[in-house]
């Protein structure tokens, strides 16, 4: 089944974006038209062929891409794969991909994280995977029965806005916290299982201040370091219908006024600096550092995985993560719908799962079996389970990102760091960042 | 006239001009040989400039079919506070550019110039200019460490002086005087040496013939050095400016535009319009805008220049 054929139909006459670009690339390249008249060209359609698989990520993650390459067409080697990593932002790899689009490039699939997946929903570029679930139910059910209910539900509730489905979710990273023991041991600070309490924090902070070292990292990224905040209060910097912001809420500015705390008393560096966190802990001056499933990569990398226990981010009373997670879809234009969805049931295999985990992937898997199995907790810190439970949490919440999330994020990371820094009080600053917001909804 | 005054040379009349048969047969090579450059400038200036204007018409988020809005973006345009803000701060970086390059490299020029000894010469001329061939992502890199609040290398040092150093890119009324300080630290070079060309340029029979009617080296400097070094000083005040009103990568790098826009450029709003919020055809508006105030500014600067510029 084609999948350009099971999306919407093509884009009807009058100014479509190719047209656009036709219109103005020939105006930009008309001294061109006449050298290159004798030349011909050809559309990716015409190319032999395989399947466009475009995802953020660096030169590193390509190798791991490779390898599952490989293992994919050992099973299927009728089907070319060809990997195109984007590295950047999500805005930067949002608008790489929107350029190929727009371009007449189409990939065939993209991994897309929750901070694209409604944006590219919404746009129509996609092809609704209905019809190739139905053809394969069993199959994709039993993938369903095996990942967090969550998942599927979120990424039907805010990556699909009409009654389709473009999206079938792949693995997830939530933010947990990864504790130095020897160092907080020797400040005479217990790690409780479950997390700090915001109560216990400063006399935490002081305790292990007095070693020469920081308690955490206070920084202003979105998932990695607002939300954290928010989500253990009880808040998130949008309702959850993403309409409406909350940054300004009391427990918002509760949150932020606590992070400020915490640099202010000199338990955290100062923001807006370069340093490299678990760096900082490999030389005994950081007692801790959260993170996603890539925490755990660092941990190895610093070679401290036996000495680092990782748990709950500090809560005020309630817990909570921001979740973001990966999803598969299929371009409305691409050529190789079938090739394609092939390859996506391969990602939802168990096999896969395992194969990606095992190389070092830097999400938490989708399928809780392997999710819980030694592919991908052989080897990790102790505690490394919570990565895999958080979606059991209270207020674990998806990272907010309606279609200008982008602009959204800049403008939260922004007044964040004005606040944790002491440069704005957190309510009148987070009040400015609400009304930068709002027009943004 | 004087007796002594040689005659006027004899010299063949010149030809009567006439039309060259051919046209573009006749000149095909000229016209190959200026072909790369004349390519190069239509693709990726002048074929850009006119897609530009045309994107300016439209709303356009590159996924969803374009809508013809007319002037609607510019009209946009006295709306958006936001720019307000980013033409504020771009025309205070591009003056402040221009003040510290130009004065900064003339002196550093005349000191250069006056030092003995060729291997010291080379060495500071090239040390000056050093930084200049460094790529912007890695000169924004380096300061961010050399500034970082925590562990920067400067404000460990200002920290043992006694002083209480600022947080640079995360105090408003700081980042902007620190991409400042990056930007001449990293371009400084380019303008010292324009200066130092133009130096070579004043004649030294001038210089001498000042000295000799008693004039000292302050009244040297500003009644011959000066005047005979003006069409260098024009043209380092023009592309100064050009490149300052376009600065880009270090606040991208550094600072994305923040704290609370305080380092947001016309150009950096324009990316991000563009590149963020999807909006290319404001983000065209935008882009025509600086065209236009860069257009305006160097006209102003050429009209200025009748009055101060000593043609010889």
């Amino acid at each position: 089944m084609n999948a350009s054929h099971a999306g919407k139909g093509p884009p009807g006459p009058g100014l479509t974006r190719r047209r656009m670009l036709g219109v103005l690339g020939g105006a930009a390249l008309l001294p061109f038209a006449g050298g290159l008249a004798g030349c011909t060209t050809r559309s990716r359609s015409d190319l032999p062929g395989g399947v466009d698989f475009v995802y953020l990520g660096d030169i590193n993650q390509r190798a791991q891409f490779e390898a599952l390459f490989a293992e994919f067409n050992e099973q299927h080697p009728e089907i070319a794969l060809a990997a195109s990593g984007k590295s950047g932002s999500w805005a930067q790899f949002v608008y790489a991909v929107a350029t190929q689009i727009a371009g007449g490039q189409p990939p065939d699939i993209v991994q897309i994280a929750t901070e694209g997946q409604r944006l590219f929903a919404s746009k129509g570029v996609l092809a609704p995977l209905d019809d190739l679930i139905a053809t394969d139910r069993a199959e994709v059910d039993e993938y369903y029965g095996d990942i967090h209910d969550k998942l599927r539900t979120w990424t039907q509730r805010y990556g699909s806005p009409d009654e389709h489905t473009y999206y079938i979710p792949g693995g997830y990273n939530p933010i947990v916290q990864f504790c130095h023991t020897e160092l907080l041991d020797r400040a005479g600070v217990e790690v409780p299982d479950d997390g700090w309490h915001w109560d216990d924090l400063m006399a935490a902070g002081r305790k292990v201040k007095a070693q020469g070292a920081f308690l955490m990292t206070v920084q202003n990224g979105y998932w990695h370091d607002v939300l954290p905040w928010l989500t253990n209060n009880g808040t998130s910097s949008l309702d959850a219908d993403w309409r409406e912001a909350t940054i300004n809420s009391p427990e918002a500015v509760e949150a932020a006024e606590m992070a400020r705390a915490l640099v202010k008393a000199g338990y955290a560096p100062d923001p807006g600096g370069s340093y490299d966190p678990p760096t900082l802990m490999q030389q005994g001056r950081l007692a801790s550092f959260h993170d996603g499933a890539f925490g755990i990569v660092n941990a190895d990398r610093i070679g401290l995985t036996d000495k680092i226990q990782v748990v709950n981010f500090p809560n005020n009373g309630v817990h909570g993560t921001p979740v973001g997670w990966d999803a598969w879809d299929i371009t409305a234009e691409s050529q190789h719908g079938e090739d394609a969805w092939t390859f996506i049931k391969y990602l939802m295999s168990r096999d896969a799962g395992e194969f990606y985990a095992q190389t070092g992937g830097t999400i938490v898997p989708a399928r809780r079996s392997v999710a819980r199995s030694d592919a991908f907790l052989g080897g990790a810190p102790r505690g490394s389970e919570r990565l895999v439970n958080a979606l059991e949490l209270e207020y674990a919440t998806p990272v907010p990102s309606p279609e200008r999330g982008p602009e959204i994020q800049d403008a939260v990371e922004e007044g964040w760091l004005q606040v944790v820094s002491g440069y704005s009080d957190a309510r009148s600053q987070l009040n400015r960042t609400y009304d930068k917001i709002g027009p943004l909804l | 006239m004087t007796l002594t005054q040689n005659p006027p040379a004899r010299v063949a009349p010149a030809a009567p001009h006439r039309p060259r048969a051919g046209g573009l047969g006749r000149n095909w090579l000229g016209y190959l040989f200026i072909s790369p450059a004349l390519v190069l400038f239509l693709v990726f200036i002048g074929g850009p400039f006119v897609v530009a204007i045309g994107l300016s018409l439209f709303r356009w988020d590159m996924l969803t079919p374009p809508e013809f809005v007319g002037a609607d973006n510019f009209r946009l345009l006295f709306e958006d506070p936001t720019l307000l803000q980013a033409f504020g701060n771009t025309f205070v970086f591009a003056l402040a550019s221009v003040v510290t390059h130009v004065v900064g490299a003339l002196l550093l020029a005349l000191a250069a110039n006056r030092v003995a000894g060729r291997v010291v010469s080379y060495f500071v001329r090239t040390a000056v200019f050093f930084p200049f061939i460094i790529s912007w992502a890695a000169v924004a890199l380096l300061w961010q460490y050399m500034l970082d609040p925590a562990f920067g290398l400067v404000n460990h040092y200002i920290e043992r002086l006694g002083l209480t150093p600022p947080d640079w890119f995360l105090d408003p009324s700081w980042a902007l005087p620190a991409i400042i300080g990056i930007d001449f630290w990293h371009t400084l070079g380019f303008t010292f040496i324009i200066m130092l060309a133009g130096l070579q340029t004043v004649p030294q029979q001038l210089v001498e013939a000042a000295r000799t009617d008693g004039a000292n080296r302050r009244q040297v400097f500003w009644n011959v050095t000066v005047p005979m070094m003006s069409p260098t000083l024009f043209f380092a005040t023009v592309i100064t400016f050009i490149g300052a009103f376009q600065i880009f990568d270090p606040v991208q790098i550094i600072t994305s535009g923040g704290p609370d826009d305080a380092t947001t450029t016309l150009v950096m709003y324009l990316y991000e319009q563009g590149f963020q919020a999807f909006q290319i055809g404001y983000a065209s508006t935008v882009a025509i805008v600086v065209f236009v105030v860069i257009m305006l500014v160097t006209l102003l600067q050429f009209w200025a220049s009748r009055k101060w510029v000593y043609q010889q």
